[in-house]
């Protein structure tokens, strides 16, 4: 991946703009929703992931490490997604620059 | 559908160059070059990564205990461990310290259930009445039919971590599952890359199909064996990949017989693999060459029985069967009935979609469906890409009559004979697998689509296939992108507006 956008990634730029960038507001936009209303989460803080695991977890640490963990965990998700789909994309701006069918060049396999 | 004109043997040449798979760092050099040379190795990467990242979260997400029968399948464990013995139906009972738990608990479900209640203060109830079909036990070890294999590898868990909690003891073992989530992912990539070798699209939509299907996702984040049997029946379906490719040396056949019997030691349905076995040798060395196929069966079939007798005479001397479910059906007796005869469950509309919604949702003890938009909206691309199946098996028989039926089909590629013959072995075992859980259901009211989990890999190299045929290649990389999309926004939904608001957030009204 080169980053640069040129004939062979550009196709792969548009693409992940249109698949990929609703994936990442989705996944942005449910949490930003759960912080706007303080109040409801607090109230339900009691049922929290967290909160749960900090009692079945005596000892492990602070809940605010776990939440911080349970958070990171949430952002890599979303990132290693985005990553994900970026892959996917990866065979379209090769089609986009070489103007041939990708099996075209398809490459070998494990060997028996 | 008819051969290709090159056989996909001859494109199984190393990109690694120099180095020897057959020592250790012959097969690293020979990963590196792939992760190097091959966008779909390196997608493969990222993909295990992610999926590795969103098992751990669904291991705390889930509250304790809430996943299939996860209390008994904990307690087995906890016999196993701190006995040295399997529990026996009718025998072992759940312990008393999991009755808080007994919402999740078949046959001690009691209302209300909690622990503080006073009639319950010298212990929890042992004995309930069914009205005039009298009284039974309850809180038994319902699960102590299941072969030891899964609860001999959690022991050791349980045993270091036996000075914490039952709860953390439970997130801890939940973890034992990922790993096989991991390999049933990785397996349907390699087997995909072995029966279609070159073709990206079908091994990144296969894999990424697995790593997000909500249910098989579920099963690698609880204490259950289940998706130790999928990881079973996923390698089974990997080597039969590869042995149809060299007719069966005498090496796959060992390997074969060897997964064989361990499958059989996770799981007593896994041996359903076992016909679909047979055919994949009668395919792949000619019906005709019966010693050769009879002789090569008789090597799997005797390493993988001799693998699973210990266990299958053990079920035999304690209950007088090979699958102890007479056992099963007397302790469900007071509720239990047959779900339907065979047809009708065959032809019952509600009972197909049943089997649907459980699929993909129906999580923490059924108590979170999934609403029929959701379902319908995931059923029609699964449907496509039926259709795409259906044609690719059309236009294959038209153009072997040199017809030109179907020929505007821009995606379609002819198939090879081992491809064909490995589709028609992956739709025998899912029509197999189907019947038998519409079988089991004239006996069992608890029949369940959980059972059709093991042949997820062969369901999703069959739909990359079908999808791949509605496809153009030219647009091929833009539609693979788009279903991982589309699978990576489907768990989104499912835990955003399902899951976690029905655990976590449950007056919050997200949906």
């Amino acid at each position: 991946m080169s980053g640069r956008l040129d004939d062979s990634n550009r196709g792969r730029v548009v693409a992940w703009c249109l698949l990929g960038l609703p994936l990442a507001i989705y996944a942005i936009f449910w949490p930003v929703r759960a912080r706007l209303d303080r109040a409801v989460i607090e109230r339900h803080m009691a049922g929290s992931i967290w909160k749960r695991m900090a009692e079945s977890l005596p000892g492990i640490g602070p809940q605010i490490i776990l939440e911080a963990l349970f958070w990171a965990g949430c952002v890599a998700f979303v990132a290693g997604a985005l990553w994900l789909v970026w892959l996917a994309l990866a065979d379209a701006g090769e089609a986009n620059a070489n103007r041939s069918d990708p099996l075209d060049h398809a490459e070998s396999d494990l060997p028996s | 559908m008819e051969s290709a004109e090159a056989a996909p043997d001859g494109e199984m040449a190393s990109v690694a160059g120099d180095s020897s798979p057959a020592t250790a760092s012959g097969w690293k050099a020979t990963l590196r070059a792939h992760l190097r040379q091959d966008a779909a190795w390196r997608f493969l990467a990222v993909l295990l990564f992610v999926f590795l990242i969103k098992q751990l979260l669904l291991v705390v997400i889930f509250p304790p205990f809430t996943g299939h029968d996860e209390v008994a399948h904990f307690t087995y464990i906890q016999t196993v461990a701190t006995e040295g013995r399997v529990p026996e139906l009718l025998v072992d009972d759940i312990p008393d310290e999991f009755y808080r738990y007994c919402q999740y608990i078949l046959d001690w479900t009691y209302d209300p259930c909690g622990t503080d209640d006073p009639r319950w203060a010298d212990g929890p109830p042992r004995v309930f009445s069914w009205g005039a079909a009298g009284n039974f036990d309850a809180g038994e070890q319902y699960v102590a039919n299941h072969p030891p294999l899964y609860y001999l590898l959690g022991a050791p868990l349980y045993l270091i971590s036996d000075f914490t909690s039952i709860e953390t003891q439970q997130y801890l073992i939940r973890m034992l599952s990922i790993p096989f989530g991991l390999l049933t992912v990785f397996l349907a990539f390699l087997t995909a890359r072995l029966v279609f070798p070159g073709d990206r699209f079908i091994a990144i939509v296969a894999s990424t199909f697995v790593a997000f299907q909500p249910q098989i996702s579920y099963e690698a984040s609880m204490v259950n064996h289940d998706i130790l049997g999928i990881a079973a029946i996923s390698l089974i379906l990997c080597l039969l990949a590869r042995g149809m490719r060299s007719r069966f040396l005498l090496w796959d056949c060992v390997v074969l017989g060897l997964a064989l019997g361990i499958a059989m030691l996770i799981k007593g349905n896994t041996s359903i693999v076992a016909p679909i076995i047979a055919l994949a040798m009668i395919m792949a060395i000619g019906w005709r060459n019966v010693s050769e196929w009879v002789c090569k069966g008789a090597v799997v079939a005797g390493l993988g029985g001799l693998l699973a007798a210990p266990w299958y005479l053990f079920l035999w001397r304690t209950y007088g069967s090979l699958d102890a479910l007479d056992q099963v059906e007397e302790m469900q007796r007071p509720w239990n009935f047959p779900a339907g005869t065979f047809t009708d469950q065959l032809f019952n509309r509600s009972y197909v979609w049943a089997r649907w919604q459980e699929s993909w949702g129906a999580f923490g003890w059924r108590r979170i469906q999934l609403t029929d938009w959701l379902l319908w909206l995931i059923a029609i691309p699964v449907i496509l890409a039926l259709v795409g199946l259906l044609l690719l098996a059309l236009r294959g028989l038209a153009r072997r009559r040199g017809s030109d039926f179907l020929s505007w089909l821009r995606g379609y590629e002819p198939l090879n004979r081992l491809q064909v013959q490995t589709i028609v072995l992956y739709t025998v075992l899912f029509v197999i697998s189907y019947l038998a859980i519409i079988q089991f259901g004239t006996r069992f009211r608890l029949t369940q689509s959980r059972y059709l989990f093991p042949t997820v890999n062969a369901v999703a190299i069959g739909l990359a296939l079908g999808a791949r045929t509605l496809v153009p290649p030219r647009l091929r990389p833009y539609a693979q992108g788009a279903i991982v999309s589309a699978l990576i926004l489907l768990t989104l939904v499912i835990y955003t507006k399902f899951v976690i608001p029905y655990w976590h957030l449950t007056d919050w009204d997200l949906q």
